[in-house]
């Protein structure tokens, strides 16, 4: 079984925020105005920010700067806090590890977003709008049925949102490797953000193969994850700086 | 026939079947801000619930405060009636209707937060339908749903005879609906030995059990931000903290209650002086536990700073 994983070298990182922009695109994240972004209501899925976000040492004056970046997808966690809390079972984690979400079940009441430790889900607080030319670059992909409606589907206004790996990558590689009989390899697949990456800092493939890229760059003496006294056990591994 | 006397019936039922002056400008003033209400509640439904000026990461705001704060309130009419009947204190029995009924009408007030504050109420239903165990929230519908249909059979119980008293003083030119609502809630109540005995056994098994009810109701409360891993809400001192506060609370609000009906019914010989200062000692020692925990929970965070 796979295991989907992503590793971001923060060594590569040149914080040029491409994998924002790539999974907005993407997944089809609705843009907000200036004015509620500064409310803090802007979707990003996958956010960048300054290390600390809040900072307690001097950073230099420019053009002496000394600032750390940190970009921030879901991290699908082994033991993920917001499935627990949903009351209604709108996210889960399925059989692949990924942590999903269910746009037709979920009843907003915006427990996850709560519970999840690392601020990666989102709540639609209006109907979303794209304004002008940006209406007609919607990428049309849809992952749904039973009941189920995920993926870069167009949200409905009151529902919680989130990373998902690009599920429909993942689907539609898939269903390009039935349609050529063959079977699926976990190396036909990258979510947009992995792809985009300027500095070729993320990795992603499946972490129960002991010789993917992953699973050895996991083992390395930089690796750590975030928040990890917390007991979440996020698939998402960082390589420290230096 | 059950009678009653002269004295108490000017002040006790006389008020059941006159409108008294100031009933319509009061009702008046609470039909507006009720108006107020739906107006911005149906502008939620409209436009989103980006109009309540919650955000990132204050996800939650007034509605879950308010839901926090009437169902704490909730917990005088446990209280006073439940807890204070089964230690035997005589001195409560005028304002044991008060406190059941801030009891009822607050549960409803408080339940009703959840579903505003829902993004998408229309699926209420499937609360039911895809129910996860784990989830707080399914324990709170749960427990507040018992909470609720235990307090109103207990707000009902000792009702019967007071209703049963009613049938039998309408006055003549009472309205039929009215004379045949109190026939419906008397029950057939003849105020014989044995239903008094009968009713006296049902009452106390209610108190006793609605005891552990109105503690887990607000336990599970305090679980919905203490199961999380939010720092500030991660932490186990929060269930006995939240259901101190709200018996604290919950004697506030009887007591803005049992002022109120004093002093619009004229009950200055029933509700007095010793119903006030005894609620008061119970107002100053639940007032002393809930400083303790907030010292528990603070002075220990604090002392790292």
């Amino acid at each position: 079984m796979t295991r989907w994983s992503m590793v971001i070298d923060l060594d590569k990182c040149v914080a040029c925020q491409g994998c924002s922009i790539a999974c907005r695109f993407e997944n089809n994240t609705p843009v907000v105005s200036p004015i509620e972004a500064l409310r803090g209501r802007a979707i990003r899925w996958n956010d960048v920010f300054p290390m600390p976000v809040n900072p307690t040492e001097e950073t230099g004056e420019y053009p002496y700067v000394n600032s750390r970046f940190l970009t921030r997808p879901c991290m699908h966690c082994e033991n993920p806090p917001c499935i627990k809390v949903c009351p209604v079972q709108a996210t889960y984690k399925d059989e692949e590890g990924l942590v999903r979400q269910n746009y037709d079940r979920c009843i907003g009441c915006r427990f996850c977003t709560v519970g999840c430790p690392y601020g990666v889900r989102y709540f639609n607080w209006y109907e979303p709008e794209w304004i002008g030319s940006l209406e007609k670059q919607l990428n049309p992909d849809v992952v749904m049925g039973n009941g189920i409606l995920e993926g870069p589907a167009v949200r409905p206004k009151g529902v919680v949102e989130k990373c998902t790996f690009c599920i429909q990558r993942l689907r539609k590689a898939r269903q390009r490797a039935d349609s050529e009989g063959r079977d699926f390899r976990p190396d036909e697949y990258v979510p947009a953000c992995v792809q985009t990456c300027t500095g070729k800092a993320r990795f992603f493939g499946d972490l129960d193969d002991p010789e993917s890229t992953v699973s050895l760059l996991s083992s390395s003496q930089r690796a750590f994850r975030l928040l990890e006294d917390v007991g979440t056990h996020p698939k998402v591994i960082y390589l420290k700086e230096g | 026939m059950l009678k009653v006397d002269e004295v108490y019936k000017e002040k006790l039922i006389k008020p059941l079947f006159q409108t008294q002056r100031g009933f319509y400008p009061a009702l008046l003033v609470l039909l507006l801000v009720f108006g107020f209400g739906v107006y911005m509640y149906v502008r939620q439904l409209i436009f989103g619930l980006g109009e309540t000026g919650m955000s990132r990461p204050a996800y939650w705001g007034i509605y879950m405060v308010n839901f926090i704060f009437f169902i704490g309130i909730s917990h005088a009419g446990t209280l006073i009636s439940a807890i204070l009947r089964v230690m035997g204190a005589e001195w409560r029995r005028p304002i044991t209707r008060v406190a059941e009924a801030i009891t009822a009408f607050a549960l409803i007030v408080g339940t009703l937060q959840i579903i505003i504050d829902m993004g998408r109420p229309d699926r209420l239903i499937f609360t039911l339908f895809y129910g996860r165990f784990q989830s707080p929230i399914l324990w709170d519908v749960v427990s507040v749903t018992m909470y609720f249909l235990g307090s109103v059979t207990y707000l009902y119980l000792p009702l019967i005879p007071d209703a049963a008293i009613l049938r039998d003083n309408c006055p003549e030119n009472a309205p039929r609906l009215q004379k045949g609502l109190y026939t419906l809630l008397a029950l057939g109540w003849r105020g014989t030995k044995s239903q008094w005995i009968r009713l006296e056994r049902a009452i106390a098994v209610m108190a006793v059990f609605i005891i552990p009810v109105a503690v887990s109701v607000h336990t599970i409360i305090s679980w919905i931000l203490a199961t999380t891993v939010q720092p500030g809400w991660h932490s186990s001192i929060f269930g006995p903290y939240f259901v101190v506060g709200a018996i604290f609370s919950g004697i506030g609000a009887l007591f803005i209650a049992m002022t109120a009906i004093r002093r619009v019914y004229g009950l200055e010989n029933i509700i007095g002086e010793k119903q006030f200062r005894n609620l008061g000692l119970l107002f100053i020692s639940m007032n002393a536990v809930w400083m303790y925990f907030t010292l528990a929970e603070h002075i220990g965070i604090a002392a790292g700073q």
